[in-house]
């Protein structure tokens, strides 16, 4: 048999084969990683969204109401613990037709650490009849379903750390000593799985204070 | 036998010079897409929402704060050359009213003049870490005692920095060198998050009234999110009027 001058070589096949293989191999590694980096981005977005979202519904009360101050207590429902805090204001809330007037909202904070419909906020909300009424926040969805998971495997509520049995406003106005902390914080842990990581949600509030310029000629008290 | 090169099919030569081809293009593409991505990935820490209002609430500190002139107030916003690692401070001008009763004038603008000592301006250095600016305000018991809920607040936000600066950041305020973006990019007394923070931030030179304003800047500490990973720092601006 002659060796043929014309079409290719089994050697060349094969080297040609190998370079467009190693190619496809890592257009394909570089895709499927940043698909996954995708999703894992998409989730924590998502848990990033549901904390600015219940940030801003607080902080916005709190702000418009100049909170007075907080009461707190916390019970077990089962397996379930529900943090409960009593958000009392200076100034009546009301809804966005003028109607109301809310002095106290409340903010209960479910913790379940087995069970993932178990992790909610609820907080209260004023209706167009200027009636407060409850409205659930769930965590986002984001389970981790691989049997390669460690650690936590659905987002959930891992720890909630407050000062509020602390929080009392007590300066003297005569003799300006200041007998307790004068703020409000609330820290909120959302664990989520896999490389999402911790999130928090952290309020944190000056107590009983009043946003009123004052003049020098002003003798007003705030107290 | 000397090789020949093909006319029919594909030969080996070929299949290189497309298989090169393609893998110049994807690094191409992935070299411009990449830092867009990157700068997008560290633009998530800034504005962050929880420092945005812990900014809000020290502006209201500021705002509502009685001693007047005070020294928010005249800051003029000169910043100085690098003094080194152990401090975070610029340097202003010291103002004082133009008028003895200082009233605002038919323009209902209130005049500062430069405090003159020898013929040489006077300055103020006001370090801006954490307590120091709440050190600045008012503990009147006619008023809210501003200074001790600043400092109150500012230690259990784990607020590490505030900052205030001139709210127009490209433009050289009178009697410095520098704009603020100009002095943080070349200063090595600020952390590199901070830096990328401020370049990220706009010049505000065609906003509108831009009288009395000044930018205040609060950077927030926070826990690693992941179990080896860093601290790392969000932040957030906010305007500060004063009248």
């Amino acid at each position: 048999m002659k060796l043929d001058n014309k079409g290719m070589t089994i050697a060349e096949l094969l080297i040609g084969f190998m370079i467009a293989s190693a190619l496809a191999v890592a257009i394909t590694n570089f895709i499927l990683n940043y698909s996954n980096e995708e999703i894992d981005l998409e989730k924590k977005n998502e848990i990033v969204d549901y904390k600015n979202i219940i940030t801003k519904q607080i902080q916005t009360d709190i702000i418009k109401g100049e909170i007075k101050n907080v009461v707190a207590n916390s019970y077990k429902s089962g397996s379930t613990t529900i943090y409960r805090f009593t958000l009392n204001y200076n100034i009546p809330l009301r809804a966005s037709n003028g109607r109301g007037n809310i002095y106290s909202k409340q903010l209960e904070i479910h913790a379940n650490s087995n069970v993932k419909s178990e992790n909610y906020i609820v907080y209260d909300d004023i209706n167009n009849l200027g009636y407060t009424q409850k409205v659930k926040y769930d965590l986002p969805d984001t389970e981790c379903t691989s049997s390669d998971c460690t650690g936590v495997k659905f987002t959930r509520f891992s720890s909630i750390n407050t000062n509020v049995h602390d929080a009392y406003n007590t300066i003297d106005p005569i003799t300006n000593t200041n007998y307790g902390i004068n703020y409000f914080s609330l820290d909120i842990t959302i664990s989520a799985p896999e490389e999402i990581g911790d999130n928090h949600i952290l309020i944190v509030a000056p107590l009983n204070y009043r946003y009123c310029k004052v003049t020098d000629n002003d003798e007003k008290y705030y107290y | 036998m000397k090789k020949k090169f093909n006319e029919k099919g594909f030969a080996m030569v070929e299949t290189i010079v497309s298989a090169l081809a393609i893998a110049f293009t994807i690094t191409m593409l992935y070299n411009i897409i990449y830092p867009i991505s990157a700068k997008n990935k560290a633009t998530e820490n800034y504005e962050d929402l929880d420092t945005k209002y812990l900014a809000y609430y020290i502006k209201e500190m500021i705002e509502t704060d009685t001693s007047t002139p005070n020294r928010i107030t005249n800051m003029s916003g000169g910043f100085q050359s690098d003094c080194g690692n152990t401090c975070k401070m610029y340097e202003t001008t010291s103002y004082k009213c133009a008028t003895s009763d200082c009233k605002a004038d038919n323009d209902g603008n209130i005049m500062y003049v430069p405090i003159e000592n020898n013929n040489i301006f006077t300055t103020d250095y006001h370090y801006t870490n954490r307590n120091s600016l709440c050190n600045m305000l008012d503990t009147s018991k006619k008023t809210k005692n501003n200074m001790y809920y600043c400092n109150q607040f500012v230690n259990a936000s784990h607020i590490t920095n505030i900052y205030i600066t001139s709210y127009e950041t490209t433009s050289v305020p009178t009697g410095a060198s520098r704009s603020f973006k100009d002095f943080v990019k070349n200063s090595n007394m600020f952390t590199r998050s901070f830096k990328s923070y401020v370049a990220y931030l706009p010049s505000h030179i065609s906003a509108a009234n831009k009288n009395r304003k000044l930018l205040l800047i609060v950077e927030q500490e926070h826990e690693a999110l992941t179990e080896f990973g860093d601290k790392y720092y969000t932040y957030a601006s906010i305007e500060v009027n004063r009248e």
